[in-house]
């Protein structure tokens, strides 16, 4: 090989020798930049740009650095600089046209060759080993998950002081996931202490570096964090009213206390018939109605008619249930016809009549809902002859009706001998018929406002079901009927009066009919003369043992102590004192809503760094309950 | 002192009053048995009316459908959740009858699910001893009703204490005779229902 | 008193006390007091005192007083009672935060503190006094003497539910009851007895000597009526008026009750517009609570949503006002509880202020950098307003 191939062949592996180290450097230090930036914590995509940027400049600087490769001049002086012994035989050789004897045979190229590769590896080595260290600081920085994860676990543990261990419970990500069929959407909160969510919600709670040493239960029960370098995460389904989910690595720990709200039941009202009936006979048609809701979507009901046939001590029932009813909505309406014939209904029994609807839980459901129950009652035929049923006094409605019915009959023969009577003679009479006409007002009125009664029975308690009319429509209207016959019977006009009248008594009668007829026989009411047979029995009983019925720490004085615990701990640990809070507030949610929601109140301004002291003063005061029940006494210390 | 008032509740759906002599025979038996100061008479009370709350014991019956109104159920959780005690009975003894089916749907709804009172429940030691559980009645071993001897009784406990004492047992017949006929019996057969006033004034 | 020759200094912290009598102590110091001093200025006075100072002092202070004792009931707490100007509103607070604000009308007050933690301090303008929530009880149980019925059987459950350990003997028949515990009536084993009615008489003498030995016992109408309660009873309870319920609902506020005719040696603990319902005595070393109402549970069955509470608080109270309780500090606990009376201690009673022969009071020093302050605003300002005018 000629010198000038020599050196033409030196160039070559310089250019690609610089061209390495140029991209090793510069790879190196882009990742210094960005391993700095992840132990400064401040990796963000600025981050990057700029250690590229830094890369790229740096790889700029040396390639105009070495702008001179482009010269064999500066190649061959460059070998010269090796081997100074050559004294410009290289360079001269270089810049010859042609291969010059003297010089091709006084400088030998093999022994050129391994001076110049053993430069150029040293060269390349430095740069490919600064490569290699700055891969191996970016490999262990925060900016990679094996960084963030198990080498800064092993560091953490074995150099607390010098690398802190990576908070994996610090920031924690919440995912609530709603059950599909109540159409809510998923949110997302970031390091909530409590949350409350529909039942049935699934959760997913996540949290910075691998899964590794994370420890995750609820209630006590260890879940199973799975994920990558990355992230962990633990996923837990809402199934009970509260929850306390305590996450916890190395000795950091977090609590989140979850509610559970439970999906309600319909709702379902029946708004037609509106109250029970009785009739005289097995033949009643007429509608039914009811209106449904549900705080997520009712998606069918029905009528339910339950018929119970028998008398004594033998009943039989059946259920028959009407066409279901589709809904897809938070609300629904249900119609029907009822008609005893298709349901074969006979004298004597009772139809009970009620709506059921169902909601579209499909987790934990569905819920049922059913309306309150209305009772037709068909009388039997002997019923009215029936000495097994005791005759009570006529309730004050049916004697207003018999007096009502009398009364329309003198009004009419009033009316009838008009002409044969003087008018001073009509004038008396018809104020007469007022007088007791008003008479039948103030009673229906008493009965409406549930004044007491002279002719009601006597027992107290019983009396109770005499006020069965109070807002009854017929009542109502009877009672504005009267007003009118009144006026027109005071004013001597009893033809006007007549209609008003009429209307009067038929809201009697509907009045009177609407009552459950055998409720009116009362029940034969036996008297004990108690001191008469006081201890005569011939048996004796025996003493028994009675057992604790509650706990002995009663809820409030649990409350108090770990409330004064919390309240000790605050100063010296905060988080301690906030989880001691969270789980007094788990405990005091059913028993004690206030303080519960006083203490939820204080965990948040506990949290937020902002001043909790109205909130704990609202906590004390719940625990506190009812303090000035009896005023404390200055003449008397106690105990 | 007050005094202890039997009360039998009122209920809109069905037939409440149809063991009509059983308080008074009952109200007879705690004043012979034992010095509880007791009024002479009972009293009915409508479920549907806050009054009930001062009633802590209430009697049920019926063979009718058993269904509360909305009224009716808000009461009754109040009196238990404050610790009163109904005592239900089905007048029916027939667990394939109406009113058990639709009481014990009702009672689920409206308490919680009643469950199974062990035959050595404190109930039956209260004062006198029935070792062997709740007193058979002759109804069902007359083979009426269901054709069963119901073994136990079922109950809703509000903590360790007996909230609703629910019997299909008819203890309603049983016990629905006039006080003065008493002295016909060898064994007094309203003794059982003397340990439900007392466990239920005592606990 | 300061005579001519004595100095009066303002005191307003503890370094300008110390600053003020340090290098010239003077044999008669007299002080104007803008606010109680504190513990260790009071310490220092009787320092000054005691080196042989004539101490006087003048100043509009707030007599302060307080003290806490725990309440002998199973939930704890304490009751803070504060003697304090009656036209002044105290802020009482402690450790955790305020509370409450009070005034003592009749110039005392009694605060009952369910929770506390550390000091509780009564706070009025410049004036405080604390002390230190630490003395603890040692309950023992209760006794519940009845015959069976809603009253006994809600009264024991209430306690029950309050936390206090109960034992009940409720009478069922003559020979038979519904027991619970049970053991001799003695100090060691019950802290109070509640006796409801007459069933409790065949145990009257025993709780008696319970009485007279420390115990405390509640009494009820049924049982002060028995002529064997007639030395514990305070007076023979008036008959129970008929009260027409105008609605269904029956509360403490709206509850009859038989009239407790006070004798020279009770002391009425509830009193309302129809007489006294609640009154107490003492019987040798213990406590006699006589109540008037027969029929409390009402109030838990039939007095709305807080009705249960209601009752349980009540009859809580009530016991705590009763029953024998031992009561140990556990150490001797830092308190400030009467600075005023301490005061008065080192330095005698106010006296009105003399002239003083002090060049300038102690605040001297701030009222002078005020006025500097003043005059470079003045300065600031002309030259402002001169540059205007040019």
């Amino acid at each position: 090989m000629t010198l000038h191939a020599f050196v033409q062949r030196v160039q070559r592996q310089l250019v690609i020798a610089t061209i390495a180290n140029g991209i090793a450097i510069a790879a190196g230090i882009t990742l210094l930049t960005l391993a700095a930036a992840a132990f400064a914590k401040r990796a963000n995509p600025f981050a990057v740009v700029i250690a590229i940027l830094a890369g790229a400049l740096l790889l700029g600087f040396l390639a105009w650095k070495s702008r001179a490769l482009s010269s064999r001049t500066r190649v061959a002086l460059w070998v010269e600089e090796l081997v100074p012994s050559l004294n410009y035989a290289l360079v001269t050789a270089a810049e010859a046209r042609a291969p010059v004897a003297e010089i091709e045979s006084a400088v030998r190229v093999e022994t050129l060759r391994p001076l110049v590769r053993a430069r150029l590896l040293r060269t390349t080595g430095r740069s490919l080993l600064l490569l290699g260290v700055a891969s191996v600081v970016y490999l262990i920085s925060p900016a990679t998950s094996l960084g963030r994860g198990r080498v800064r676990a092993v560091l953490g543990q074995t150099f607390p002081r010098v690398v802190a261990p990576i908070d994996k419970v610090g920031s924690l990500t919440v995912r609530v996931i709603p059950p599909a069929y109540s159409r809510q959407r998923t949110i997302e909160q970031k390091d909530p202490g409590s949350l409350t969510t529909l039942s049935g919600s699934r959760i997913l709670l996540r949290g910075p570096g691998s899964p590794e040493g994370v420890i995750v239960s609820v209630d006590d029960t260890p879940l199973k964090a799975t994920g990558s370098e990355d992230e962990w995460r633990v996923t837990l389904t809402v199934n009970k009213p509260v929850s306390v989910v305590r996450a916890s690595y190395l000795d950091k720990s977090r609590l989140i206390v979850i509610e559970g709200i439970p999906d309600k039941p319909p709702r379902v009202v029946l708004t037609l018939p509106l109250r029970d009936t009785t009739l005289r006979t097995p033949q009643f048609n007429g509608s039914l109605r009811a209106e449904a809701a549900d705080d997520f979507g009712v998606t069918d009901g029905y009528f339910e008619y339950l018929i119970v046939s028998g008398s004594g001590e033998a009943f039989n029932g059946r259920t028959i249930t009407s066409q279901p009813f589709r809904f897809d909505s938070r609300t629904g309406r249900l119609n029907a016809e009822l008609s005893f014939a298709n349901l074969k209904v006979g004298a004597g029994d009772v139809v009970s009549v009620r709506a059921i609807v169902r909601d579209n839980n499909t987790l934990s459901g569905p819920s049922i809902g059913t309306s309150d129950t209305r009772t037709f009652r068909v009388a039997r035929a002997d019923e009215y002859d029936s000495v097994s049923i005791e005759a009570a006094a006529p309730p004050p409605v049916d004697s207003s009706a018999m007096s009502q019915r009398m009364l329309i009959l003198m009004t009419e023969a009033l009316v009838k001998k008009q002409k044969k009577l003087t008018r001073k003679q009509f004038v008396r009479e018809s104020d007469d018929i007022a007088t007791l006409e008003d008479r039948i007002r103030k009673r229906v009125y008493d009965i409406i406002y549930q004044m007491d009664s002279p002719e009601g029975p006597g027992d107290t308690e019983e009396a109770e079901s005499e006020i069965q009319a109070i807002n009854n429509p017929d009542l109502k209207q009877a009672y504005d009927a009267l007003w009118d016959a009144v006026r027109s019977l005071r004013i001597a006009e009893p033809a006007v009066a007549l209609p008003p009248m009429r209307i009067a008594l038929k809201a009697l009668d509907r009045a009177r009919l609407a009552q459950r007829l055998y409720l009116r026989g009362a029940a034969p009411r036996i008297v004990i003369n108690v001191e008469r047979v006081r201890m005569t029995g011939k048996e004796k009983g025996s003493s028994s043992v009675r057992t604790r019925q509650a706990d002995e720490d009663s809820l409030r004085r649990v409350l108090a102590a770990g409330f004064e615990n919390a309240m000790a701990m605050r100063a010296e640990n905060s988080q301690l004192a906030i989880d001691q809070l969270a789980l007094l507030r788990v405990r005091a949610l059913e028993g004690a809503p206030e303080f519960a929601a006083a203490i939820r109140e204080a965990i948040d301004l506990m949290r937020s760094n902002r001043d909790a002291e109205p909130a704990f003063a609202r906590a004390r005061k719940a625990i506190a309950g009812s303090q000035t029940t009896i005023p404390l006494s200055a003449e008397w210390g106690g105990g | 002192m007050s005094e202890f008032v039997f009360c039998t509740g009122r209920y809109e759906s069905g037939d409440w009053d149809s063991a009509p002599s059983l308080p008074a025979n009952l109200i007879d038996s705690i004043a012979r048995y034992t010095s509880i100061s007791v009024a002479p008479s009972a009293v009915i009370v409508p479920l549907s009316s806050p009054r009930i709350l001062g009633y802590p014991l209430v009697y049920l019956t019926g063979h009718l459908p058993f269904r509360f109104s909305e009224a009716e159920r808000a009461n009754a959780r109040k009196l238990v959740e404050r610790g009163g005690m109904f005592f239900i009975d089905d007048h029916n003894h027939d667990v394939g009858g109406v009113f058990h089916k639709t009481a014990l749907e009702e009672i689920t709804r409206t308490f919680g699910k009643p469950s199974v009172l062990r035959n050595d429940h404190p109930l039956y030691r209260s004062f006198f001893t029935f070792p062997d559980g709740p007193p058979a009645t002759s109804h069902e071993l007359n083979g009426w009703g269901d054709n069963l001897v119901h073994q136990n009784l079922l109950a809703v406990m509000n903590g360790p204490r007996i909230a609703v004492l629910y019997s299909n047992k008819d203890y309603s017949s049983e016990w629905n005779y006039h006080p003065d006929n008493k002295r016909f019996s060898s064994v007094d057969n309203t003794r059982f229902g003397v340990n439900i006033v007392v466990y239920a004034l005592s606990r | 008193m300061p005579g001519d020759a004595s100095r009066t200094v303002s005191v307003s912290g503890t370094a300008d006390l110390v600053r003020a009598t340090r290098d010239e102590p003077g044999s008669a110091l007299h002080f104007a007091l803008g606010g109680i001093p504190t513990r260790t200025e009071r310490a220092w006075l009787n320092a000054l005192g005691s080196a042989g100072s004539e101490i006087s002092w003048s100043g509009n202070l707030a007599p302060l007083a307080m003290a806490s004792r725990p309440v002998s009931s199973p939930l704890g707490g304490y009751v803070i009672s504060v003697s304090a100007p009656p036209d002044k509103a105290l802020l009482l607070r402690d450790n955790i935060s305020a509370i409450d604000t009070v005034t003592a009308a009749s110039g005392f007050a009694s605060i009952p503190v369910t929770v506390g933690t550390g000091n509780v301090r009564a706070v009025t303008g410049r004036d405080s006094a604390y002390v230190a929530l630490r003395d603890t009880v040692g309950l023992r149980r209760v006794l519940v003497l009845g015959k069976a019925g809603w009253e006994t059987k809600f009264l024991v459950t209430a306690l029950e539910e309050s936390g206090w350990r109960v034992d009940a003997n409720i009478s069922v028949a003559p020979s038979a009851s519904v027991n619970q515990g049970g053991a001799v009536i003695d100090t060691a084993t019950y802290s109070g007895v509640v006796a409801l009615d007459e069933s409790a008489a065949s145990r009257a003498r025993e709780i008696a000597d319970f009485v007279r030995t420390g115990g405390g016992l509640v009494m009820g109408v049924a049982a002060a009526r028995s002529a064997a309660f007639a030395a514990l009873r305070i007076s023979p309870p008036g008959p129970v008026p008929e009260i027409l319920n105008t609605d269904d609902s029956v509360s403490h506020s709206s509850a009859a009750f038989a009239t407790v005719q006070l004798t020279p040696e009770a002391v009425p603990i509830e009193r309302r517009p129809e007489g006294v319902s609640v009154a107490a005595r003492r019987v040798g070393f213990g406590r006699v609570v006589q109540i008037g109402y027969t029929e409390t549970w009402r109030w838990r069955m039939q007095g709305g949503t807080a009705g249960k509470s209601e009752h349980a608080d009540w009859w809580t109270q009530l016991l705590s006002q009763a029953v024998y309780a031992r009561r140990w500090t556990p150490e001797q606990p830092l308190a400030d509880a009467a600075p005023y009376a301490n005061l008065i201690d080192i330095a005698g009673a106010a006296i009105p202020p003399v002239r003083s022969s002090s060049p300038l009071p102690a605040h001297s020093g701030q009222v002078m950098w005020l006025l500097l302050l003043f005059g470079l605003l003045l300065v600031e300002w002309a030259s402002r307003r001169l540059r205007g005018a040019r």
